[in-house]
């Protein structure tokens, strides 16, 4: 057996049986408690309790109060899932953590492979000491290892997945959708992102890299993107046939974009908008949500166009930052692609600063979460500091991502000379 | 002459108007530490309600009559209070009422729009008592399934949507509301049993209650004309304790003794319950007009009746030294409400009901969770002695953000001589900083849970049978059943609260990193990456220069002038080249 396999199905089987064991002790309910892996979008307690209610004689619409969020179609599969699987529901999130680091393992390794096609091809085109720096071969056969590592073994991930949320089926479809653009299959790309945006919304920015993707001679882009579009609003049309008004969307999407409950997560908007003055808060947040939806994307698909699958990334890490709802579960998923940069390491500056922080932050925040709710020693600020520190960490990650990207880009072009007119020479954005 | 025409306008209205006034004074001692007395003053009206345009009343208040014209209303009870009524120790009070305000109303049948009637109607008997009754509206308020029916006579099918329920357990009775309250009394606090409601006396009390009910009542035996009533309690439970003694009297108790009854009273009469007086042996004086036995469902009841008659008056009481130790007999059913866990992430809501009668009870709980408390209902557990006991039928409306309370409402059957507990769990919730009470870290009052059964026995109970409605209608009124409505205790929520001097600080830092996303990301896709030059000079020499430069740049530009010349025309010649060999390499890489 090849060493990459055996490593490969050991990286599962620990991920698994970590699983399982988090799953079995005693402690399970923290995590599916914690406001940093379930928001208000992902609890499973929420499927849970909307699944009880619509039981009850009077069966009263949990579209019409606070207690689900997500489409109708979407609480049928899970009320589905639930009946199917009844108390092993847990196996149903470890089959889809699975699946999901198996796509990410497909995916990777076919757009690694496609960089190094085009690399050695385009190899005439670069200066001579650019020959050390394109991708290797080797490195291309290690890389699904180190992508199952970081999904199966990712303690975001592994958080996620045994605190039962929706967000594990969310990274599932966004899998699905990197196989899609790597290996350029119309359908499974468009279906799967209109899973997704249906699911929550923000993942319609992920249109752009699917329109560049199918931007050839081959596909019509404008066709791919509004079957996407269209495939999206049909799962809206069947959840409104399964719950006959219309309701739901004031509970789906209003809820999303104008964001009313401030129970604190991980991202920016909960201590803002408590916080916020009354009279801005309609302009604040339409801000906020402009500045994820709106922003970033047409600068960054014209920047990367060449590079769906980055672009696709560095759109998801500006969702998870700047989202109303992020868990750790989004955080963890951007997280598991780094991986396919594994080449960019070597040009990324803030590897150190941004995992420490990371770290830190992921024991400083419920911590903090204890001072203040459970020992009162502590109060709101301590744990808006630590979210802001990981919102900027994540900031730090991205940017840093993107920047060693492109210097690799100009270093393959130009040669990593660290001179100019005889004088020692930095590399600098102007 | 004038006195003439005073004691004909008397007549007049005593004797020839359709509008009746009685008013009663009930005094009990307890079984246990305190004596309860409960005013009740009752206006009739021998009037249809709906064809009624409430234009002239003789004794019956305009102001409540325009209310029930304006919004429609067909019932209404309405309770302030403070304290609470002890119920495993006090038994049941005649009029049953929450902690903080309570208002309950039916509308009439015909009403469109509910809930805005509900909304103006709460904002007017806010002005009519001088209670914040204005902070009830839809967001508190809730349309019982099964625990209110209409108290007086109903000709439609019932149906709940024209109910409305809410409870603001923080409102207080004070005497800001007892003076509105006293001037829709026909004698106003003149004269009658009114004038014994001296503010300085009621409110140091271990529990005071001011209530007005309006319901329609038969007009007589046959029932075929409705009449309308005006009902107004009041509830005192004084302690011994606070007294000073046991032996009570009226001008112990009130400051005052009655210096006559209302001129436009039908009757004023004074109750005084001897049943304790078997175990706590007292003697009253002066001695009562009349020895009353009320035999009520398997209960036998002894009153002294006072008639009062425009002599002076004080009734007291005398205990003997030789005192009895007593063995409470708590009432058949009795709950209180309670929160589990700590923290203020989740909590655990529990209502305990206890059922000490010798057979089953059938119970219907109400419980209006305000919507700042979501529950978890799929972690509803009704367990009574520890096994669990399913509810007979059970109405769950889940509350909204902002918009609706949560509405829970079962019936349950309660086993002989048991303890039931339900509990569910909740979360906290997080309020926008302006959303939080004053005083934000001492709580938000959650109301209590109405608890409604049927006892089968009187044991007890003082309250009015459904068609009575004076006092004395309670005498020997045996029924098959004996509504009794109680109320446990309302909780304090602790939310978590935000830091409230912090809205700058905390706009001004998440705005910071949203800049610090945008300014790399900016330069990242608008900018292209070019090598320069390293500047090797140090900070400190840099300075120098730049100080330099600004201070001595007149003279050092004349002196340079033509030095700085000759070395511009050098380094336009040195890019010139350097463009030239890129230009060069660029046509090589195109080749």
């Amino acid at each position: 057996m090849p060493r990459n396999i055996t490593l490969i199905l050991t990286n599962y089987f620990v991920g698994i049986a970590i699983r399982l064991w988090l799953f079995f002790i005693d402690y399970n309910t923290i995590f599916m408690n914690r406001v940093e892996i379930s928001t208000p979008l992902n609890s499973w307690r929420r499927v849970v309790e909307a699944n009880y209610i619509s039981k009850i004689s009077n069966s009263p619409n949990p579209y019409e109060s606070d207690v689900i969020y997500e489409p109708p179609l979407y609480h049928m599969f899970y009320m589905v899932l639930s009946n199917l699987f009844g108390e092993q529901i847990y196996l149903m999130f470890i089959i889809a953590d699975i699946l999901t680091s198996y796509c990410l393992c497909v995916a990777g390794k076919k757009y690694l492979e496609t960089l190094f096609k085009k690399e050695i091809s385009n190899i005439d085109d670069y200066l001579p000491d650019a020959v050390n720096f394109i991708i290797k071969e080797q490195e291309i056969e290690s890389v699904d290892v180190y992508i199952v590592a970081a999904y199966m073994l990712n303690p975001y991930i592994i958080f996620n997945c045994v605190g039962y949320t929706t967000t594990v089926f969310q990274n599932l479809y966004l899998g699905l959708f990197f196989v899609g653009i790597v290996k350029k299959n119309v359908f499974l790309a468009s279906i799967s992102l209109a899973a997704a945006i249906s699911q929550s919304f923000y993942p319609i920015l992920l249109l752009a890299p699917l329109f560049v993707t199918f931007n050839d001679k081959r596909f019509n882009a404008t066709l791919v993107t509004t079957l996407t579009l269209i495939i999206s609003g049909l799962i809206l049309i069947i959840s409104s046939f399964l719950n006959p008004k219309w309701s739901y969307l004031n509970h789906s999407l209003k809820f999303i974009l104008s964001a009313p409950d401030f129970t604190p997560n991980i991202g920016l908007f909960w201590y803002f908008f408590i916080e916020m003055f009354e009279h801005f808060r309609t302009l604040f947040i339409y801000s906020f949500q402009l500045n994820v939806i709106a922003l970033y994307v047409i600068p960054l698909t014209l920047r990367f166009r060449q590079d769906p699958v980055l672009l696709t990334t560095s759109l998801l890490g500006i969702i998870t930052i700047f989202k109303s709802y992020p868990s750790l579960g989004e955080v963890g998923f951007v997280l598991a692609v780094l991986p396919f940069w594994k080449h960019l390491q070597f040009y990324m500056q803030q590897g150190l600063l941004t995992s420490v922080s990371f770290f830190m932050v992921t024991l400083l925040a419920p911590t903090v979460w204890h001072l203040w709710l459970y020992s009162g020693s502590a109060n709101a600020n301590f744990y808006f500091g630590a979210t802001l520190a990981f919102a900027t960490a994540q900031i730090f990650m991205l940017t840093d991502l993107l920047f060693a990207y492109i210097k690799r880009e100009y270093i393959i072009k130009y040669g990593c000379v660290k001179e100019c007119d005889g004088q020692e020479a930095v590399l600098l954005l102007e | 002459m004038c006195l003439l025409f005073f004691v004909s306008y008397y007549i007049s209205v005593v004797l020839c108007s359709s509008e009746h006034f009685t008013e009663e004074l009930l005094i009990k001692p307890l079984h246990s530490e305190q004596v309860y007395t409960h005013f009740h003053f009752v206006t009739k009206w021998d009037s249809d309600p709906n064809t009624e345009n409430f234009r002239h009343t003789n004794i019956f208040s305009r102001a409540i009559g325009e209310i029930i014209h304006r919004y429609n209303v067909q019932e209404l009870h309405l309770s302030l209070t403070t304290g609470l009524w002890r119920y495993e120790s006090w038994g049941y009070p005649v009029v049953n009422a929450g902690p903080g305000a309570e208002l309950w109303v039916w509308f009439k049948p015909d009403t469109v729009n509910v809930d805005d009637k509900w909304k103006f109607l709460t904002n007017a008997l806010s002005g009519l008592i001088c209670a914040s009754l204005n902070f009830i509206d839809k967001t508190n308020s809730v349309s019982p399934k099964y625990s209110f029916k209409p108290s007086g006579l109903v000709r439609e099918p019932i149906n709940s949507t024209f109910l409305r329920y809410a409870s603001l357990p923080k409102e207080h009775a004070c005497t800001e509301n007892l003076t509105p309250w006293k001037k829709l009394l026909p004698c106003k606090g003149r004269t009658g049993l009114g004038s014994l409601l001296n503010a300085g006396y009621i409110h140091n009390t271990r529990y005071h209650s001011l209530s007005i009910a309006i319901r329609t009542v038969c007009r007589d035996e046959s029932c075929t004309v409705p009449s309308l009533i005006l009902e107004q309690t009041v509830g005192l439970t004084y302690d011994y304790q606070m007294l000073g003694t046991r032996n009570w009297s009226i001008r112990r108790l009130f400051g005052q003794g009655i210096l006559g009854p209302c001129p436009l009273a039908e009757s004023t009469t004074v109750y005084v319950d001897t049943g304790s007086n078997f175990s706590i042996p007292f003697s009253l004086s002066p001695s009562p007009n009349e020895w009353l036995t009320s035999l009520r469902g398997g209960q036998e009841g002894r009153f002294a009746k006072y008639t009062i008659t425009y002599k002076p008056i004080s009734i007291a009481s005398s205990y003997n030294d030789k005192q009895n130790v007593l063995l409470k007999s708590p009432p058949p059913l009795f709950a209180s409400q309670y929160f589990t866990y700590y923290g203020q992430e989740k909590g655990g809501l529990n209502v305990k009901i206890h059922n000490n009668h010798w057979a089953s009870l059938d119970v219907v709980v109400l419980q209006n969770i305000p919507w700042i408390m979501p529950l978890f209902l799929h972690t509803l557990s009704m367990k009574t002695n520890g096994k669990e006991n399913k509810p007979l039928k059970l109405f769950y409306m889940p509350g909204k953000m902002r918009e609706r309370p949560t509405h829970f409402e079962y019936v349950l059957r309660l086993p002989a001589k048991s303890v039931t507990i339900i509990s569910v769990e909740f979360r906290y919730t997080f309020l926008k900083w302006t959303e939080y009470p004053p005083d934000a870290n001492h709580g938000i009052y959650i109301p209590p849970a109405v608890i409604s059964a049927l006892l089968p026995l009187a044991r007890n109970i003082t309250s009015l049978p459904q068609d009575g409605v004076t006092f004395s209608d309670s005498f020997n009124a045996s029924r098959s059943s004996y509504l009794v409505q109680i109320r446990t205790e309302s909780v304090i929520i602790t939310l978590p609260t935000p830091d409230f001097s912090m809205p700058y600080n905390a706009i001004c830092l998440a705005c910071t990193v949203v800049a610090l996303a945008f300014g790399p990301l900016h330069n990242i896709t608008t900018k292209r990456l070019g090598r320069k030059t390293k500047d090797k000079e140090r900070l400190l020499t840099k300075i120098k220069r730049k100080l330099k430069n600004v201070f001595c740049k007149k003279t050092i530009n004349r002196e340079l002038n033509s030095e700085e010349d000759e070395k511009t025309n050098e380094s336009i010649v040195k890019e010139f080249n350097s463009v030239c060999e890129n230009v060069e390499k660029e046509t090589k890489k195109e080749r």
